[in-house]
């Protein structure tokens, strides 16, 4: 059966499991290997996606009935069906199947978009769900972080959400990186990658 | 293992955010023969955009407010913008991203500042997002949105249920003042008056009791009842009166 045409691709820069959430709709039935060599061709070594990040989320998938495994049979690969197709987001599924609600920030991100004006304090009541509670630190640094990037404009204690800047779905994220500076020859030599993101599970 | 008493929600219990979120997931569980638009509306002040947030986020629904440039393009740009798609190029493809994507999502859509729409006559979109999708949508609109919609006889018989936003009772003040006042205590009587003068309005409250804890902090009190406040004004959100000659 072919697979019925998608009319939706998703926004903005994708983590590793958006691409293979992308593949995997693209596909509807597919092997480890079909679904690495869709996501990865046309790209360098650094960016690939090795087969164990795709075995790890669809374990996750299968888990969680998103995705179904055929028989395991000797000699041949395993093949997978999409059987619940959500949408163009990427399920955020534990590796144990259970799955997740948008991260902290995603939801500070919409939260701040409805509320318009809102101490932290009530940012993180609105954005809190039982079981994933939102700190009032987490929702303070968050407003912070953003009205230094020109999203939010602070007045006291209180914020107020650009519209302008309302640049889409994808919740801004706040990264670290640490760098190795010599002051002999005023250069950075050496920088991690950057870390902090909260939405890639 | 001893039972874990699970922790209470985080949200204010307020009224209006409990109806507001009940009303949405009426729409959301409806049986299938029931249509799938329920409206949430009520004076500004009293309280809609928190009812609003909260349902948004407990639904992980597609929230998008209308502006009155909203043109149809424009209307579809922004809902499928608030979903994280590419928008097609044609409003036709736009529109069928949006349903498809709300009816694998199976996510509700909140529209806010549905006023704008029903001026500009744009309303129509949502029906046929409606028609194609069948997801359950939320308007959100000013008092007269019931009235307004009359109009436009197609989109009314299509709406499952109307949600009133209601004024701040007294106990909505209490669970206000709770959530709000972390560093002063405010007593009853206090806030009996901080309610009476607020007159319905959440926002007035919360710029009460903001006043009252930053005065009562000011003066190095834990507690502020209505004698420590004695004669001093309330944000009444009027302009002030004429002063009277002593």
């Amino acid at each position: 059966m072919p697979a019925p045409t998608r009319h939706c691709a998703p926004a903005g820069a994708l983590t590793d499991r958006e691409r293979l959430w992308a593949a995997m709709r693209a596909l509807s039935v597919f092997t480890i290997a079909d679904l690495c060599l869709r996501v990865n061709t046309g790209r360098s070594r650094d960016e690939a996606i090795s087969h164990g990040k795709a075995r790890d989320y669809l374990s996750g998938l299968v888990r969680a009935g998103i995705v179904a495994k055929s028989e395991v049979k000797p000699f041949e690969h395993t093949t997978f069906g999409l059987v619940r197709d959500m949408g163009v987001r990427a399920p955020r599924v534990r590796k144990n199947g259970v799955i997740l609600p948008d991260s902290g920030r995603t939801r500070m991100w919409k939260a701040m978009q409805v509320l318009g004006e809102f101490s932290p304090r009530e940012l993180m009541h609105a954005a809190s769900l039982p079981g994933a509670e939102i700190a009032h630190n987490e929702a303070k640094g968050y407003c912070l972080w953003l009205s230094r990037g020109g999203y939010l404009a602070q007045t006291g204690e209180r914020f107020r959400f650009v519209r302008a800047r309302n640049t889409g779905a994808k919740a801004p994220q706040i990264l670290r990186v640490k760098q190795l500076y010599d002051p002999n020859t005023d250069q950075v030599v050496y920088s991690t990658d950057p870390e902090g993101r909260d939405d890639l599970l | 293992m001893s039972s874990i008493t699970c922790p209470s929600p985080n949200v204010a219990p307020l009224a209006n955010v409990g109806s507001c979120l009940s009303t949405l997931k009426r729409a959301i569980n409806r049986p299938a023969h029931l249509p799938g638009i329920v409206c949430f509306y009520g004076p500004s002040g009293y309280g809609k955009s928190t009812a609003a947030t909260v349902a948004t986020i407990r639904t992980d629904a597609v929230y998008v407010q209308a502006r009155s440039s909203w043109t149809r393009k424009a209307a579809h740009q922004s809902i499928l913008k608030g979903m994280g798609v590419i928008p097609a190029a044609t409003v036709a493809g736009m529109s069928d991203q949006i349903a498809e994507e709300l009816a694998l999502s199976k996510r509700p859509l909140i529209i806010d500042e549905v006023d704008y729409l029903l001026e500009r006559g744009t309303i129509e979109i949502i029906r046929d997002i409606y028609e194609a999708s069948l997801a359950a949508i939320m308007l959100v609109g000013e008092e007269g949105l019931p009235n307004k919609l009359k109009r436009w006889e197609r989109f009314h018989g299509r709406v499952l249920d109307w949600c009133p936003a209601q004024p701040a009772s007294l106990d909505d003040c209490t669970a206000l003042a709770k959530l709000h006042a972390v560093k002063a205590r405010i007593e009853d009587d206090l806030l009996a008056a901080v309610h009476s003068v607020a007159a319905g309005s959440v926002r007035r409250i919360c710029v009460n009791i903001a006043r009252i804890e930053e005065q009562a902090q000011l003066e190095g009190r834990d507690v502020m009842d209505l004698a420590a406040w004695g004669k001093r004004e309330f944000y009444t959100g009027e302009a002030p009166s004429r002063r009277r000659a002593a």
